[in-house]
């Protein structure tokens, strides 16, 4: 079976980001593989080893720098990349982007396609949801379980008062949620095989859209601003002589400062 | 808490001087010392084991003789990527880098140099898998900075060797389950030295851990004994003969200790530099004191030197150019500036550098052997003296 995973890059969890201009200064800051994405992609190479006879395509929308991140999931396991980079998509939303990637993904024959709950970044949690829809597949959504027998599929996902089951018949796309798996590390072996893998540069015009429906200008909801969450106050701690003196002052503050009762 | 203007892990972007592969193992290994091994090591040290339990998923990593053909299941990956291991793996503990130094640089490296196809092939497999788990045993217990006056003697007989004598400080020694034996043949002088792989179990084999070490306390250390211990001709290194055998082998690790050295530097320093923005006396951050600063500022100035000494001295060896004298040059001073850092660290701390869960101590105490062993540091200033004047001090 051909299995895909979608995977995006967003800014590493772990760096420090500023908000310049009402906007946040991704300048300097290091891109890595969406974490959500990281289950998606030892989830198939998980599933394409159990089915044995099976490969992996990663596709990514990105731009020049993504070939250092998609090379990092192939040497994971991942057999070949399809990287869609094109100056119109700046900006795009996920109905649009959502799009790009059915026409990119229909012409492989795929039986499943995985991708991660959702990005970190903007988390809209809704491109693998709306690529199922516009491929006309099921969709299981924050899966925590995969069985794949034949044509049919068996996949949990943890609720918030247990354990869900679906089952449904493949083609079909699933996002994971954490827990699922543990992704792997890439091996020296992997990463040393990688460089001999290919990565498909595709552009709008190599598959056959048009930047005025699928390109940011064209977008329905656009991304226009963010703030950082606002500076907790620093605490503030009550002295006094006694227990009395000290309730009485916190009554005091509570009720003529916070104004809360 | 203050924040550094600069990045403090990577000042002269030393990073950008590898391959982008290069770079992907090193993130790979240092992903897995901090996810994996970091949260172990405590309860190991402690206990003086070294936490096996890990071993596969060191094989499955691919840190064993990752420089081997693939067709014994190795990498086949470059000479600095193996530096950058090195460093990934003793940022953890010089415990950890030691395993693979040894598995590595001192057993699958003669094998695959030394060795004929048919052990090559037995043995390579196995132990790039950690299938089996490889010790060297050079160092005897009168002969330590000079290996050529070793006693071990291997006497031919029917079919082979028997061998006789003893080997002190054998890292993996009681874990191992072949042992590379450097022995002399017959009486001969130190041209007769051969290697002999000798397998556990073997009749008169038998080996002693040494218990009660403070330094190294995660990595097993051994005493190994061989009374008429008879090695089937086969299990001869045939390719080999004279000092230089495991003097190339020790050329091997010692590459990869100049870089595991800065790893373990990299580490303490950062700690140090975390520790010293964070803790307050009188009323401000520790860091921002002048002679905090002063400390902080020489280590991180000498950790960008002693890497730039690894990537030169990578480069080198790429290209099989690295001789043994740029080796020992940068093992010594490597290791010794790791060991200045790590007690320059410790002091930062104050009582809290004292501790096992601070770690910085367990570095320090760590690199007490490694500045002793694959050649201590005093021998490595003679065989830089001897490249530099044409006069050998050691003797005499
Ligand atoms: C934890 C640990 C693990 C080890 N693992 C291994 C292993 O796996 N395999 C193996 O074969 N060996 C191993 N060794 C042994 C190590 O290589 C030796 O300890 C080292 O070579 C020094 O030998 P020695 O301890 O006998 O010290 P000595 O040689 O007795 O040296 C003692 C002191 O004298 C100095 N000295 C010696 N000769 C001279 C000279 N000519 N001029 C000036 N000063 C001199 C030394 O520098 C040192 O300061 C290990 C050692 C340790 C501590």
């Amino acid at each position: 079976m051909k299995i895909v995973v979608i995977v995006k890059e967003v800014p590493d969890t772990e760096a420090k980001i500023t908000i310049n201009g009402g906007k946040p200064d991704l300048s300097g800051v290091k891109m890595i593989i969406n974490p959500y994405d990281e289950y998606a992609v030892e989830e198939a190479i998980q599933q394409a080893d159990k089915l044995g006879d099976s490969s992996v395509t990663v596709v990514m929308i990105g731009d020049d720098n993504s070939k250092k991140n998609l090379t990092n999931v192939l040497a994971l396991g991942a057999e070949d990349a399809i990287l869609v980079k094109d100056a119109a998509l700046a900006g795009s939303d996920p109905l649009q982007l959502a799009k790009v990637l059915k026409a990119a993904i229909e012409p492989l024959g795929a039986g499943m396609v995985l991708a991660g709950r959702q990005g970190v970044d903007h988390d809209w949690g809704m491109t693998g949801i709306a690529l199922a829809e516009l491929l006309g597949w099921g969709h299981v959504g924050l899966i925590t379980g995969l069985e794949i027998s034949g044509d049919s599929f068996k996949a949990t996902s943890d609720g918030d008062n247990g354990k869900m089951t679906f089952e449904g018949s493949l083609p079909a796309v699933f996002t994971t949620d954490k827990g699922i798996n543990e992704p792997r590390y890439a091996s020296l072996k992997g990463i040393m095989a990688a460089k001999k893998k290919t990565v498909a540069e595709k552009s709008l015009a190599d598959l056959g859209l048009d930047a005025a429906v699928v390109g940011g200008a064209a977008a329905k909801v656009s991304f226009v601003g963010a703030d950082l969450p606002p500076q907790k106050q620093p605490g503030r701690i009550i002295d006094g002589d006694s227990v009395q003196a000290k309730v009485a002052t916190l009554v005091d503050a509570l009720r003529n400062e916070a104004k809360v009762i | 808490m203050p924040q550094p203007k600069t990045d403090p892990h990577d000042i002269y972007r030393i990073m950008e001087l590898f391959s982008d592969e290069e770079r992907l193992i090193h993130d790979s290994v240092l992903d897995w010392v901090k996810e994996r091994f970091l949260p172990l090591i405590e309860e190991h040290y402690e206990a003086g084991t070294f936490p096996l339990e890990l071993l596969p998923e060191l094989a499955e990593l691919g840190v064993f003789g990752p420089t081997l053909p693939e067709k014994y299941g190795c990498a086949e990956a470059s000479y600095t990527a193996y530096g950058l291991i090195n460093q990934a793996l003793e940022y953890g503990d010089s415990g950890l880098r030691s395993f693979v130094s040894v598995q590595s640089g001192l057993v699958m490296y003669p094998i695959y140099a030394f060795g004929s196809e048919a052990q090559k092939d037995r043995w390579l497999p196995q132990l790039a898998s950690g299938k089996a788990i490889g010790c060297f045993g050079l160092t005897e217990p009168n002969h330590g900075s000079n290996p050529g006056g070793m006693e071990t003697i291997a006497t031919p007989v029917e079919g082979g060797y028997r061998l006789n004598g003893a080997k002190a400080w054998i890292t993996n020694g009681c874990l191992a389950d072949v042992a590379v034996i450097w022995a002399k043949v017959g009486d001969g002088d130190s041209k007769s030295i051969r290697g002999f792989l000798v397998e556990k179990g073997t009749a008169g084999f038998s080996t002693a851990e040494y218990k009660k070490k403070l330094s190294l306390r995660a990595s097993v250390t051994s005493e190994l004994f061989l009374k008429d211990v008879f090695v089937p001709e086969e299990n001869m290194l045939p390719n080999v003969q004279g000092l230089k055998g495991p003097l190339s082998c020790l050329n091997q690790a010692r590459y990869g200790i100049a870089w595991g050295a800065m790893g373990s530097a990299m580490f303490t320093f950062e700690t140090a530099l975390r520790y010293g923005l964070e803790r307050e006396q009188f009323g401000r951050p520790i860091a921002g004191f002048q002679l905090q600063q002063l400390k902080l500022s020489e280590m991180a100035t000498d950790i960008v030197k002693g890497r730039l000494v690894a990537w030169r001295l990578g480069q080198l060896r790429n290209a099989g150019e690295a001789t043994p004298v740029q080796v020992s040059l940068a093992k010594r001073d490597n290791v010794n500036t790791a060991l200045r850092i790590a007690r320059t660290a410790r002091t930062i701390m104050g009582g809290m550098g004292i501790m096992l869960e601070s770690h910085v101590m367990r570095h320090a105490n760590n690199l007490e052997s490694v500045y002793t062993y694959e050649g201590t540091h005093d021998i490595h200033h003679l065989i830089l003296g001897e490249a530099l004047t044409g006069l050998a001090a050691y003797e005499g």
